[in-house]
């Protein structure tokens, strides 16, 4: 994860046995993307599966439930075959629902969030802008949201993307596939901090 | 896939470092065998242990 997001080791690794490893730099890691684009897919699941580890040890240490308090799912306004707009604090998709779409922000700015029920209260994971990408982790493994998406401002317009597009760009896309594989590291750190892990 | 992987095999001996903290990122591993501790160290220079890592898995 530190290879990716460029950024010194927070912690330390030590061997406990005699150990046999593959050491992978950041060219190395392109080359092998670049022959093998299934090393990639399953980077990606591996990170994703994280994701979701720590969204729930997050619920248990916020003791949220799945569920929306005070927001709307008014839908998104369609404007075209891919794109569609959404107004402040309506609901793009919610936590646990099953996704077939992946999502880039081309105006205004989308939350993500864990909601309490009980305290009408919302965990921000994420506040992401225009150019930031969302919903694609539900694309690999089952596809569970793992978070809700929320427009945050009155005129957010997305592009959607499905999961044919999507493994269509990682398997022939070398940047859209690192992107990927950086968004999942970032998510992973930052939520992790919110645990206060490492 | 290890075909394509051979040519980055490495071996740590028991008790040897693979990287530490606040060590620039060069590289990450996957782990072919063996088992490797991840830990942190506290700002009262406690280890603090984080992960047990073996064959399959990723570090760093």
């Amino acid at each position: 994860m530190a290879l990716i997001l460029d950024e010194p080791r927070t912690a330390s690794c030590i061997a406990l046995t005699n150990s046999s490893l593959y050491c992978i730099n950041k060219n190395n890691l392109v080359d092998i993307i670049k022959k093998k684009p299934e090393f990639a897919v399953n980077l990606i699941s591996r990170f994703r599966d994280k994701l979701s580890s720590i969204n729930n040890k997050l619920i248990s240490k916020h003791r949220e439930e799945p569920g929306i308090a005070s927001f709307q799912d008014s839908g998104g306004e369609i404007l075209s075959n891919n794109t569609l707009r959404f107004k402040k604090n309506a609901i793009i998709f919610r936590e646990s629902d099953k996704g077939k779409s992946g999502y880039i922000i081309k105006s205004g700015q989308v939350k993500l969030v864990r909601m309490n029920r009980v305290q009408k209260k919302e965990t921000i994971l994420a506040v992401l802008s225009v150019g930031e990408m969302f919903g694609e982790l539900a694309l690999l493994g089952d596809n569970t949201r793992i978070a809700t998406a929320l427009s945050d401002d009155d005129d957010t317009e997305l592009i959607s993307f499905d999961e044919k597009n999507f493994y269509h760009m990682i398997y022939n896309d070398i940047d859209f596939c690192l992107k990927i594989m950086k968004i999942c590291c970032q998510r992973i750190k930052e939520m992790n901090d919110k645990i206060g892990g490492c | 896939m290890s075909a394509e992987l051979k040519q980055y095999h490495v071996e740590k001996q028991s008790g040897e470092v693979l990287f530490s903290q606040g060590d620039p990122a060069d590289s990450c591993y996957i782990v072919n065998e063996g088992t490797l501790e991840i830990f942190i160290t506290d700002e009262r220079g406690r280890k603090v242990m984080l992960a047990t890592m073996k064959k399959g898995d990723i570090i760093g």
